[in-house]
């Protein structure tokens, strides 16, 4: 993924690539633009100026981010990652439907497998795939989205928060579940307000400030937490 | 800013339930149902199942379950379209307007009219973002302003050909109906399309985000309401050889009514079944006739609708959800 001087009302010229395998972590102040960075790679927001490549393609909206193996999570988990008041199973299946259907038709035992795979492979706390998503706790619910984009085979994954309000034994959880991704080849983008899960994460971190690219460290056991709040701040 | 700290909410919606709550809740719009039918037949001293009613049974539970069967889709995604007996009016129009020729093009032309009315509307709520419920108001007042044009101002009625009248066959409607039940059930419950007007309902801006696309499947919605109400008005035409301002009269508020007494939430969501649509229709029908066996009025029986409609609502609604009404 290529992202070229991108532009917005919030994020003033930020240019890196990221490449397979890699978990690029991306910090700064809350109100620094990152969150917005995510939506504008996701292609939620368009950008005034610059561009988003994956695999070389332009990417323009959503549903092309989609198309072309971009899964994204949402800050806002309840709001925009989930139907809550929806099913795990339907949760699940959204982004995939279409691989699902056998022409015009869908039938209701393969989406039904396609869940139970997929929520078993990320072991979710559940009753079964047709409990309402509203049931779960933080955690499995994060597990849901993630399973949705792991059943959709996306290959670029942008968290944003993605331990955001969840517990600490649901929390090393999903930093095993990053780290496999990141083991299957999968391009991560971890946009975190949460330092030490940033430098204990990011092969490369990305420090933001005014919207501006303040400062970037490779992955080194030296890094500090104060030397990355200095370039926030 | 500390923001990592904010815990989730703990589920506020959809607890869970003990299992036979859920059973009983479920069970309520059959034993409405039971009850309803029941009621009617003693009333009216047998006379709902007689032979002489059964074709007049018929013909009401048809109409309205046409007309619930095509919103199904639209209030699964908590969408509603008010335009449905504007729409089936112009249509009956259109029909009017090509039977001199063949009375064979009066079902494909009913259908046609009906589906460009249905993607207009569907370009006014997905693309001009306008509220569902004051466009299609909007549009049914245009509609019914264009219709008036036509019919001259009032009640005014055309009369069409009576060779249509071939087409009021209570063995062809019964056929239809199946069909048509038998076709949405399968687009309801066998395809994607179901899910995503479910998952709209569920919460727009998470389904948007996992790649559905909301603007196309919010105008097919329309597009299929548009469609039913072309075959209502095809049916009703028939029925009376007239096109009126009256053609589909009530169409979209009885399909609201059935839709709703079946168990229909008004924010649509995963809680939408397409039973809903079958047994509130029959609910529906059954009490139209029953009022007319009673030897109401028109304007009693619209009364008692209207009261009918509000309680169930008042009963049904899910006031944590109203935020997802918009």
């Amino acid at each position: 993924m290529d992202v070229c001087h991108l532009r917005s009302s919030k994020i003033q010229d930020i240019s890196f690539q990221l490449h397979k395998g890699e978990v690029l972590g991306i910090g700064g102040l809350t109100d620094c633009g990152m969150h917005e960075l995510g939506r504008l790679l996701y292609g939620i927001i368009p950008p005034d100026s610059g561009y988003v490549l994956a695999f070389g393609h332009h990417l323009k909206g959503i549903d092309c981010a989609i198309a072309h193996g971009i899964g994204y999570l949402s800050k806002n988990r309840d709001d925009e990652s989930l139907m809550t008041a929806s099913t795990i199973r339907d949760n699940i299946c959204l982004p995939s439907l279409r691989k699902l259907s056998t022409g015009p038709v869908l039938l209701p035992s393969k989406t039904l497998s396609f869940a139970n795979k997929w929520a078993d492979k990320l072991n979710v706390k559940m009753q079964n795939v047709d409990q309402y998503v509203s049931d779960l706790s933080g955690g499995n619910k994060q597990k849901v989205v993630i399973a949705k984009w792991l059943g959709y085979n996306a290959d670029i994954f942008i968290m944003d928060c993605p331990t955001r309000g969840i517990d600490v034994g649901v929390k090393a959880a999903i930093y095993r579940l990053i780290e496999q991704l990141k083991k299957d080849g999968k391009a991560i983008v971890m946009i975190s307000e949460e330092l030490p899960e940033l430098i204990g994460m990011s092969d490369r971190v990305l420090v933001i400030k005014n919207g501006k690219e303040s400062a970037w460290f490779d992955r080194s056991p030296q890094l500090s937490e104060t030397t990355i709040i200095e370039y926030m701040i | 800013m500390k923001n990592n700290i904010v815990l989730t909410p703990v589920a506020a919606e959809g607890k869970t339930q003990p299992e036979w709550v859920t059973k009983i809740k479920a069970s309520i719009p059959f034993v409405g149902l039971l009850l309803v039918v029941l009621f009617f037949q003693i009333i009216s001293k047998g006379r709902l199942f007689s032979s002489g009613n059964i074709p007049v049974l018929i013909n009401d539970v048809f109409t309205v379950m046409l007309g619930a069967l095509g919103m199904s889709f639209l209030m699964a995604q908590g969408m509603f379209d008010l335009s449905m007996a504007s729409t089936a009016a112009i249509c009956g129009i259109t029909i009017s307007l090509v039977i001199p020729y063949s009375i064979w093009l009066a079902l494909p032309v009913a259908l046609l009219t009906g589906l460009f009315i249905g993607l207009i509307n569907g370009f006014i709520v997905s693309r001009l973002r306008v509220p569902d419920l004051v466009g299609t108001l909007a549009m049914s007042y245009t509609l019914t302003g264009v219709a008036e044009l036509f019919l001259g101002k009032g009640s005014g009625s055309k009369a069409v050909s009576a060779g249509i009248l071939v087409f009021d066959n209570i063995i062809l409607k019964f056929i239809t109906l199946i069909l048509v039940a038998l076709l949405c059930l399968g687009i309801y419950n066998y395809t994607s399309y179901g899910i995503k007007c479910k998952a709209i309902g569920s919460r727009r801006q998470a389904a948007k985000l996992s790649g559905v696309k909301v603007s196309a499947v919010i105008t097919v919605a329309y597009i299929i309401t548009g469609i039913m109400s072309g075959l209502v008005a095809f049916f009703s035409v028939s029925r009376s050889a007239t096109s009126s301002i009256e053609t589909g009269f009530n169409l979209h508020f009885n399909a609201m009514l059935a839709l709703t007494i079946g168990g229909m939430s008004l924010a649509g969501g995963a809680s939408s079944r397409f039973r809903y649509a079958i047994i509130g229709g029959l609910c529906i029908g059954v009490i139209a006739n029953g009022l007319s066996l009673w030897g109401l009025g028109s304007l009693a029986q619209q009364l008692i609708r209207g009261i009918i409609f509000i309680s169930v609502i008042a009963i049904t609604l899910n006031r944590k959800k109203m935020e997802n009404i918009k």
